[in-house]
């Protein structure tokens, strides 16, 4: 009789076994995740705004911009967007892209919002955010035309200028050959959008970049692209306002002039006065990654030229420290670093944005040098503090490449640098 | 039995020209009076995904309570067909009407087609002259919507949310559910062999699965 009532317990015993286990593995999976949440802080958020008045081309430069990005191709990370505005970016993208359909309509005032993208990376094959960004899309007529009574959007935008981590200003490429071609309308207009730009970023402190679009429309000019841009280039510093610009900002901060096309250079065509696709044109957009992949390292140069050189060696020394330091006491020591003077220093020098707990550990990981694995001391750390460990490291390999991106249109174009020279 | 009183409608367009960018171009006399029209221009965007219309009701900053029907539709002239602005983009034409006294729900095509008429004319004044050109004023004309009662304040409604479905595991539950029957047969054997008074009851271990969904549906096109 008792065989009968054995098999029921043991297969009872063995199924108690097996719940017990499998929960134990969930909590200590659990455990982990927040422990890692716990010792990294979230991915700091950088605000662009990109100065540009209607029709110069802001709203094709994020579309072929994101396009670009959205896959991690040779690079190791990629950009990605909420669904509704994938939707809308996709959109965007096949209407531009497709020869046989119209070009876009201009961006209304009901259309102004902030674009979210998620730089990816992936940390022992999980996707995680490293950086945000936020990209703001308006109408570029709020930079001229006054509020209507009752409307607030050009309000909005004055205050997002104010609160840009980073700025960038478009220079309609359609404006600057019909200057150099000597047609009034395209100098007023080109004196106006400058005038727009230094208006709104004379007395900024966020790093600054300039855009030129529809580069392809500029082929013309001269064969060699390098040359192509010190005439372009030359021409925008004989503009009194935008020399002044320029000399002013120059001096505590690097300034850039990137060339690019949202379609390629054998897509569109400028005749008769208007820009038409043509029929079998190839889309091919050529350096529309670079003005977003500046910002980060930007920002982060620019924080390092503000500090002085107490703070800096203060900086580098803290640096070094975290990266001996197991990531939990990494946290702690940031912790301590944030509350000294060389702490407040760098505080004071950014301001209210990014620099929260992720930004200023964004900023300090990057005196810390080359980028490696230390075999002997990961291996040393539990799994927890292996991923977090793991996802600084990620981070700082992607700045690097971000940089890397601007050193090399540096590279291929050393007229994009516009330093104090001027 | 007293008649119902025609709800009225006042066209209104939105758009750009060659040269200058989106504007208020055509509003009710009543708003433009009061400086009370500016709202449009942030509340009326393009019409999407191939939808003849687009409505919602809003609050002016005055607070008038208002229900707008427009549609989205390319510009043209009695000259010109394609019109385009001078960086070669088409351009369109955001217009419809706004009533006071209704709710338009149906906007019927018969007045969407009324307020069109005064739109394309103020574009075509609007285009002769961008620099100098100043808002106008429309007239009113009867609706033949359907229209439900007057706007009234509607609670604001927050994003849509959902809460995420919590899985129980498949395993814990197929395991859990196995060890149910087997405590089952072995209680009804131990009772049927023996003869004896039934064993006092088992508390079955409980398998629960918590399942919340809370969903808002926000349609693409409000009614009023």
């Amino acid at each position: 009789m008792n065989a009968v009532y054995v098999v029921p317990v043991v297969v009872f015993v063995i199924a108690g076994w097996l719940l017990a286990k499998q929960s134990r593995r969930r909590r200590s999976a659990r455990a982990d995740a927040e422990s890692t949440a716990d010792l990294t802080p979230a991915a700091p958020t950088f605000r662009v705004v990109a100065l540009g008045l209607q029709g110069s081309g802001k709203t094709l430069l994020l579309t072929s911009m994101y396009r670009r990005l959205y896959t991690p191709g040779d690079r190791g990370y990629y950009i990605k967007a909420p669904d509704d505005q994938l939707i809308e970016l996709n959109s965007w993208y096949q209407q531009v892209a497709d020869s046989g359909q119209d070009w876009p309509s201009g961006t209304t005032r009901q259309e102004m919002r902030e674009f979210e993208f998620s730089v990816m990376a992936h940390v022992d094959d999980v996707a995680v955010p490293v950086v945000r960004i936020g990209y703001l899309e308006y109408p570029g007529e709020l930079l001229t035309d006054r509020d209507r009574e009752g409307s607030t959007a050009q309000a909005d935008l004055r205050v997002a200028i104010r609160d840009a981590d980073a700025l960038i200003g478009i220079i309609d490429g359609l404006r600057i050959l019909q200057t150099y071609r000597q047609e009034n309308r395209g100098a007023v207009i080109l004196q106006a959008n400058l005038d727009a730009m230094i208006h709104s970023m004379l007395d900024v402190r966020a790093p600054i970049a300039f855009v030129i679009t529809k580069w392809d429309l500029l082929d013309e000019l001269h064969p060699d692209e390098n040359t192509r841009l010190e005439i372009v280039r030359n021409l925008l510093m004989g503009i009194d306002g935008f020399r002044d610009l320029v000399r002013h900002h120059s001096r505590r901060r690097v300034l850039r002039l990137i060339p690019v096309t949202a379609v390629g250079h054998d897509f569109a065509v400028f005749d008769d006065g208007e820009v038409r696709k043509k029929p079998n044109g190839r889309f091919a957009p050529r350096n529309v990654d670079v003005p977003l992949s500046s910002v980060v390292p930007d920002v982060l140069r620019q924080v390092e030229l503000a500090l002085d050189r107490e703070t800096r060696t203060a900086v580098m020394a803290e640096a070094q420290r975290r990266s001996r330091m197991a990531p939990a006491e990494a946290l702690y020591s940031l912790s301590r670093f944030v509350a000294a003077q060389a702490g407040h220093a760098v505080l004071s020098v950014v301001g209210v944005g990014w620099l929260g707990d992720a930004g200023m550990s964004l900023f300090v990981d990057s005196y810390a040098g080359p980028s490696y694995e230390n075999a002997q001391r990961m291996a040393a750390l539990s799994a927890a503090d292996r991923r977090a460990e793991e996802l600084v490291l990620t981070r700082r390999r992607v700045v690097e490449h971000l940089q890397q991106q601007v050193s090399n249109l540096e590279a291929r174009l050393p007229a994009s640098r516009m330093g104090s020279e001027y | 039995m007293a008649a119902q009183a025609v709800p009225s409608g006042w066209p209104f367009l939105i758009a750009r020209g060659r040269r200058r960018g989106y504007a208020v171009l055509l509003a009710p006399g009543f708003l433009i009076a009061d400086r009370d029209y500016g709202f449009l221009e942030d509340v009326v965007g393009p019409v999407r995904d191939g939808a003849p219309w687009r409505t919602t009701t809003v609050t002016t900053p005055r607070g008038r309570r208002l229900c707008l029907v427009w549609s989205d539709y390319p510009a043209q002239t009695d000259e010109q067909a394609d019109l385009r602005d001078e960086h070669s983009r088409p351009l369109r034409l955001l217009g419809g009407f706004l009533c006071t006294d209704a709710v338009v729900t149906q906007p019927s095509t018969a007045d969407l087609d009324a307020a069109r008429g005064p739109a394309l004319r103020t574009y075509g004044r609007f285009l002769a002259d961008e620099e100098r050109f100043t808002v106008e004023e429309s007239t009113p004309f009867g609706v033949r919507s359907v229209p439900l009662a007057a706007p009234r304040r509607e609670p604001a409604r927050g994003p849509v949310t959902r809460q995420p479905v919590r899985r129980v595991d498949a395993l814990l539950a197929a395991i859990g559910l196995a060890f149910a029957a087997l405590v089952v047969v072995v209680v009804v054997l131990a009772g049927s062999s023996s003869g004896e008074k039934p064993a006092p009851c088992v508390v079955k271990p409980q398998v629960t699965s918590a399942v919340s969904v809370t969903v808002t549906a926000t349609p693409t096109t409000r009614s009023c």
